[in-house]
């Protein structure tokens, strides 16, 4: 059927200094598949989508396009070639309009003239045909990340690329959003267009692609048709080369939390998947306990709008009818009111644009709340400053990283003490103490497994998923009492959110307190106690965990009952 | 009374236009480059050596047309080594552009003294024509009022507008001006897209040096007829102000520009108007003008988002 490979990798090889980011990758991509790359952090798929994408050139071996050698020396002529790349980090311009975003990646003659109502027609259809809400005259500055990934997305679109290659497209969405862009995919597979993804998420995998790739410290393991390889083998895969992985997670059994939020979307999985799904998403044994012994006391109540207050421990952060600013690409908080008890883990979902991000900027302090109160630990700190709150032990880790959480260009050192430089342990009369911050750095990023490769290099310098690592550690430093985290498992492969969960469940029964806002809702299954929804500001309803209903969450994402 | 009022309030807008004229070119220049995210402060030495070509080309030649030809070429010439500094050789652009600054002051001093054997000034060498004179030139006889009322306004002012035009042309309507801005914003961004940025900005950087050498050029044959040492006087400056004051708007150049020319238009009148006044306050009117609408004047649009990094 397929005589000739769209895309054929022969022993690529690329090296960063020692460290060697790809090692003789062998694979092909047929035309019109779906392709996926699935591999842990630092296993080089990145690395592998930018060589693809003329980023830059391989060291050894060769990528033939359809049958060709190609050795594009820019991204321009990749894209000349049909190739479109949308990245995991989105590269926006800021002060542009999204529609004309999305026409400056349109490799343009430079002397044409912009036809901006032909334009906007087109780029309009493409948003409808896609379920895109993109306010097109909005800079993209201000618009939230998931619009920032869709005008990369119809960049590409726009472009009519024949391959397009997603770097993690959806580990920023929420579950309807994700549906969505996942059959847009596949909607383009029948178009003739050839698809690789590089995911994290393996029943995303399992569905949608038509093989599957494995990448693990640079090598490629292998290439399986997604109809012969089980998750459980996929998982081992990846974790085989890595070794750190001592049982692969199939291992858990399906267990009855599994059972209870495997009631799918209304888009139907394949059978066989959904059953995988389940086994996978069986949180760690020590998880169930902590679970259950935390969401005891609201059992027997009525499953919704379950008050706190009655489990007779100390409430760890209050919010009392919050209200925010409005702002453009988010909605305003409509008087969110919710507590948290020691210990507990509450999560928020919706989907992107539904007041998640006010309310992380809210409780963090980055953003005054116009009407309502917070309460941490029974002190009122509405209107306290970040630094004052994070004093009183609340600790953030922002969604997206590089713009609020990190200096791309300063060193790991600089970003590690970010925000913790006026410390005693750090300094003394203003002088920094070099010897203790570098010990206490370096004891940290081991200690949260972020690969890197010297202190003194700039953050940007770490893949995503690492970069991630580092924020974790960073918030979960010291003595935390509420810790918010966004978007927590961004870019995080298989074993480390194993290890964020179980941190967080560490830390849980030491009596921190977790709010955590994503809209991943499997991550908000296995790191909550409860689960609330955001819908127009508003909080829609919140249930337990292991009495929830995927379908009645996703219903109030979408603003049902 | 309105008989006398009416022809005096157009000869003074149009006094503005043509106080207006380097700075508009000038600021376009800049625009121009900052759009692309390259920094320059090279703008006052760009004019300079603009000023000091226009005069050397126009003598050599002896014509002011090889003048203003002469002129857009010497900022070009600069625009070139800041291109090569900054954007090659990987140099700070403010460093760079001081330091074109200072070598714009010596070298046109020095060649002042090399080419014409002159101190301060170079000899006259013929002027531009101005709007009204052109026109006469086409159409021998008793002029017309309004054709008399042009003489005001030198030829360049009507190029520094079409000049203009042309730049908001290519900003609003033009995938180059999507591009030239696109570098601007995200450098990384604009490469993964498919842009070529090294090269957008490169011929950005030499744009902007063309349009201020134009500028100089407008000062030297367009204004005076000869060259005088140090003769910008900080108009590069000010039509950095005049760009900040128009967010890197290209609309908002030419209003920015006429404000600081009319302000200068103004400080002329009250000159004649006043002579009792302190010369040196009525000097600073522009500069005042200047900061005062800086300290009130607030907008959405800010400087380009990369500006000044590579």
């Amino acid at each position: 059927m397929h005589d000739r490979p769209e895309i054929r990798f022969c022993s690529v090889s690329k090296r960063f200094g020692s460290l060697w980011a790809n090692r003789e990758i062998s694979f092909d991509v047929h035309r019109a598949e779906i392709h996926a790359i699935v591999g842990e952090n630092g296993a080089g798929k990145s690395t592998l989508m930018k060589l693809l994408c003329g980023h830059f050139l391989p060291d050894e071996g060769f990528i033939a396009l359809r049958g060709r050698e190609s050795r594009f020396r820019s991204p321009r002529q990749a894209a000349e070639a049909g190739l479109g790349l949308v990245s995991q980090q989105p590269h926006t311009f800021p002060q542009l309009t999204a529609l004309e975003n999305v026409l400056a990646g349109h490799p343009p003659g430079l002397f044409r003239l912009l036809r901006p109502a032909a334009a906007r027609t087109r780029v309009e259809a493409l948003c409808s045909r896609f379920g895109f809400e993109l306010p097109l005259d909005q800079r993209a500055g201000e618009l939230a990340f998931a619009h920032r990934q869709q005008i990369q997305l119809l960049r590409v679109l726009y472009r009519d690329a024949s391959v397009l290659v997603l770097d993690e497209p959806t580990s920023l969405l929420a579950p309807p959003e994700a549906e969505r862009l996942l059959d847009l995919l596949r909607g383009l597979r029948f178009k003739d267009h050839t698809v690789l993804f590089v995911s994290h998420r393996l029943s995303e995998v399992l569905s949608l692609a038509d093989r599957v790739s494995v990448l693990s410290k640079g090598r490629c393991v292998g290439t399986y048709a997604t109809a012969d390889v089980t998750r459980e083998r996929i998982a081992r895969l990846i974790a085989e080369d890595g070794g750190a992985v001592g049982s692969p997670p199939a291992d858990r059994a399906a267990n009855e939390l599994g059972g209870a939020h495997a009631a799918r979307l209304s888009i139907s999985h394949a059978p066989v998947v959904e059953e995988e799904d389940r086994a996978m998403r069986g949180p760690a044994p020590n998880n169930r306990q902590l679970v259950s012994l935390a969401a005891g006391a609201g059992t027997s109540s009525c499953p919704h709008e379950r008050s706190v207050g009655s489990r007779g421990t100390r409430i760890a952060l209050s919010l009392d009818g919050v209200r925010s600013e409005v702002s453009t690409d988010e909605s305003p908080l409509d008087r969110v009111s919710l507590e948290l008890v020691e210990g507990e883990s509450f999560g928020v979902g919706g989907v992107v644009g539904n007041g998640q991000r006010s309310l992380a900027r809210v409780v963090s302090g980055l953003e005054a709340a116009v009407e309502g109160g917070i309460h941490l630990a029974g002190e009122d700190v509405t209107r306290m400053s970040l630094r004052d709150r994070r004093l009183r032990g609340l600790r953030w880790l922002p969604a997206n990283l590089t713009d609020e959480g990190m200096l791309p260009a300063a060193s790991l050192l600089d970003n590690c003490l970010l925000g913790l430089q006026r410390e005693m342990r750090f300094q003394r009369y203003g002088w920094l103490r070099s010897k203790p911050v570098f010990r206490w750095a370096s004891a940290m990023l081991s200690a949260g497994d972020v690969r890197y490769p010297a202190l003194g290099y700039p953050a940007s310098s770490l893949s995503g998923g690492n970069l991630q690592k580092l924020g974790l550690c960073r918030a979960l430093e010291g003595k935390p009492r509420v810790v918010l985290l966004e978007q927590p498992s961004r870019g995080l492969d298989l074993l480390a959110q194993k290890q964020l969960r179980s941190r967080v469940h560490e830390l849980r029964a030491q009596g921190v307190s977790f709010l955590v806002i994503s809209h991943d809702l499997e991550e908000l299954f296995e790191l909550c106690d409860r689960i609330g929804v955001l819908f127009r500001g508003a909080l829609m309803g919140v249930q337990n965990t292991n009495q929830a209903r995927r379908e009645t969450l996703v219903r109030w994402m979408l603003g049902g009952p | 009374m309105t008989g006398e009022w009416l022809p005096a309030c157009i000869y003074w807008s149009l006094t503005a236009l043509a106080r207006a004229t380097p700075l508009l070119f000038a600021c376009l220049g800049g625009l121009v480059s900052e759009s692309s995210g390259v920094i320059n402060f090279a703008l006052e030495g760009m004019m300079l050596a603009g000023a000091f070509g226009a005069v050397w080309a126009a003598h050599a030649f002896g014509s002011p047309w090889w003048g203003l030809l002469g002129g857009a070429m010497a900022g070009m010439a600069l625009g070139a080594l800041h291109a090569l500094a900054c954007l090659s050789l990987r140099a700070n652009q403010i460093v760079s552009s001081i330091a074109l600054n200072l070598l714009a002051a010596g070298a046109t001093g020095t060649l002042l003294n090399q080419v014409f054997q002159a101190y301060g000034t170079s000899p006259t060498v013929g002027r531009l024509p101005s709007v009204g004179e052109y026109v006469r030139g086409g159409f021998p006889g008793e002029a017309a009022w309004g054709v008399r009322v042009l003489d005001a306004l030198p030829l360049p002012a009507l190029l520094a507008v079409g000049c203009t035009l042309v730049v908001l042309f290519v900003f609003q309507k033009m995938a180059l001006g999507l591009v030239i801005r696109a570098c601007g914003e995200d450098p990384d961004g604009a490469r993964a897209c498919g842009i070529e940025v090294a090269r957008v900005r490169f011929g950005a950087v030499l744009c902007s040096g063309l349009l201020a050498g134009l500028g100089g050029a407008s000062l030297s044959i367009g204004a005076l007829a000869q060259f005088v040492e140090r003769m910008t006087q900080g108009r590069g400056y000010l039509a950095i102000a005049a760009l900040i004051l128009a967010r890197w708007n290209p609309k908002g150049v030419l209003p920015a520009t006429l404000l600081l020319g009319g302000a200068e238009a103004l400080s002329d009148w009250l000159a004649v108007a006043w002579p009792r006044l302190p010369h040196q306050g009525l000097l600073a009117v522009p500069y005042g003008m200047c900061l005062l609408v800086l300290a009130v004047h607030v907008g959405r649009r800010r400087a380009p988002s990369a500006l000044g990094r590579l």
